[in-house]
């Protein structure tokens, strides 16, 4: 029982305690906090990148005898001519390779993430016993409504955002507007997932305060 | 009562953080907890993890600093727990500079539990700032790809984790625990590459997002931030991996208690509009 000694625990709780000072008012130990953390982050950031890359994947390797590595460096400093009027030709090199690599994997990229999801998109709507999956507990009323409902929604937000024509006729209208409500009940359980991301982070840090600084909760 | 429905509207901020502080401390502070309900998704990467083979290797891709480990710590804690009760030989990697730190950190203190030992039942190969060059390379050479750990600074193929790992086809199942959306890459450049399961544990603000590649095949599971967590914490306990719940399942009640608060608390605030709607109308 009793109090943390470690001095790490002290000064995450200070550092804790003076953050959450904002919801009082703005103040000092609150912006020394902040910067606090910022700074540090930014430093770790900076070293990790050099200890975990820069240095074992392209500094050990050059001083090893794998001189060509230096045309990587020079690549990179070429980013930086964007800041002269004479010379930010030059930066167009490193743009135009750095575009042509990402312009190659985009191909393989929206083929894999969306041809599955169209695919599956295609959904019974006469659904046979033989069609229910092993071990489901659904039967076939369950899965042909489950499909209709899927089915019915998908048309309904693909006609909301086809904006070729007006959405002037009752039944354009009726099912974009039917579209943009069902998108309205996605919208809302985005935000409750969000409210609760937060008090996740919320009850990680007043446990913190209780259980590793405080000792008061086991 | 009109008047005290309209002040509804504009309750001084403070009360409300004051309120909350109260039920966040109340909550995990409670004998007995509220108790938590598995759902599929938690129930798919469970069994994932649970059919990986033992003579694989698995990643565990973490990609959280500080800031959001209020949710995506507990889900790196039990997936570790999981792969280390069934004696999976895992890899982490982060594309995050702060990730393999906090992931090892979570590792080094499940692993006496388990009896592993850094180097032979795990290898961790630090950060990497490129998400899809890393990970187009990987497809094909595990050991090229990180060259070395970031913790003893050795070539990778020196530890005996790494034995017989050459690519992602060595790899019997792939856990990603994120609060960002680069599951879309893995799915994009990996998925499909690979016979191994790739599951996701992102935030609770990220979870909606996901569903459609669950639905589709492309995700196997998720946890659904921290909730997800206490689900799969949930499934240990009833399988016998852990003999009691921790903190994940604790923190479900602050979590049940303060979302009562937003539902009176937006209740209140229409209340009071609408109280001031009919007030404005009489004068």
């Amino acid at each position: 029982m009793g109090w943390s000694t470690t001095p790490g625990i002290w000064i995450g709780a200070i550092g804790t305690i003076c953050l959450f000072s904002l919801i009082y008012r703005e103040n000092r130990a609150y912006r020394l906090f902040e910067h606090l953390f910022i700074g540090l982050a930014a430093g770790y950031t900076i070293k990790t990148i050099w200890t975990d890359t820069i240095y074992p994947q392209w500094y050990l390797p050059l001083i090893h005898g794998r001189w060509p590595m230096i045309f990587v460096l020079f690549l990179g400093c070429l980013f930086y001519t964007i800041y002269s009027r004479k010379y930010n030709w030059m930066s167009r090199i490193s743009i135009g390779i750095l575009l042509g690599l990402v312009a190659g994997q985009i191909f393989q990229q929206t083929a894999s993430d969306y041809i599955p999801q169209i695919r599956t998109s295609f959904k019974p709507l006469h659904v046979t016993p033989a069609m229910i999956p092993k071990g489901s507990q659904l039967t076939v009323t369950g899965i042909t409504l489950n499909n209709l409902l899927f089915v019915v929604i998908l048309v309904a937000v693909l006609v909301y955002f086809f904006f070729s024509i007006e959405h002037k006729s009752k039944v354009l209208g009726g099912t974009a507007r039917l579209g943009r409500l069902t998108m309205m009940f996605a919208f809302g359980a985005i935000f409750g997932s969000t409210v609760m991301a937060r008090m996740a982070l919320l009850i990680d840090r007043v446990w913190f305060l209780m259980h590793d600084w405080l000792h008061v909760a086991h | 009562m009109g008047e005290y429905l309209v002040r509804m509207q504009s309750i001084d901020r403070r009360i409300l953080y004051a309120v909350l502080l109260v039920i966040v401390v109340a909550g995990l502070l409670l004998p007995k907890g509220l108790g938590v309900n598995v759902g599929p998704q938690a129930r798919m990467l469970y069994n994932a993890v649970q059919s990986a083979p033992t003579d694989k290797i698995a990643i565990v891709s973490v990609n959280w600093s500080a800031s959001s480990q209020g949710e995506n710590r507990p889900q790196t804690r039990v997936i570790l727990t999981h792969l280390m009760s069934r004696h999976i030989r895992f890899l982490i990697m982060g594309f995050d500079p702060q990730s393999p730190t906090l992931a090892q950190e979570v590792a080094e203190e499940l692993a006496p539990q388990f009896g592993y030992k850094y180097g032979v039942n795990w290898v961790n190969v630090g950060y990497r700032p490129q998400v899809e060059t890393t990970l187009k390379s990987l497809v094909q050479d595990i050991p090229a790809t990180f060259k070395e750990d970031a913790i003893e600074r050795k070539p990778l193929s020196s530890f005996p984790a790494m034995a017989g790992v050459k690519n992602i086809r060595d790899v019997g199942v792939i856990v990603e625990v994120s609060p960002s959306g680069t599951y879309k890459a893995w799915v994009q450049l990996v998925v499909g590459t690979t016979s191994a399961p790739y599951c996701f544990c992102p935030t609770s603000v990220m979870a909606p997002e996901v569903f459609t590649y669950l639905d589709s095949g492309q995700i196997k599971g998720m946890l659904f931030g921290i909730k997800g967590a206490a689900e799969y914490e949930e499934l240990l306990v009833e399988n016998g991996v852990l003999k009691e719940r921790g903190f994940t399942t604790r923190a479900m009640t602050p979590v049940s208690l303060t979302l009562i608060l937003l539902f009176v608390l937006i209740g209140l605030g229409n209340l009071g509009m609408f109280a001031a709607r009919r007030a404005g109308r009489r004068s």
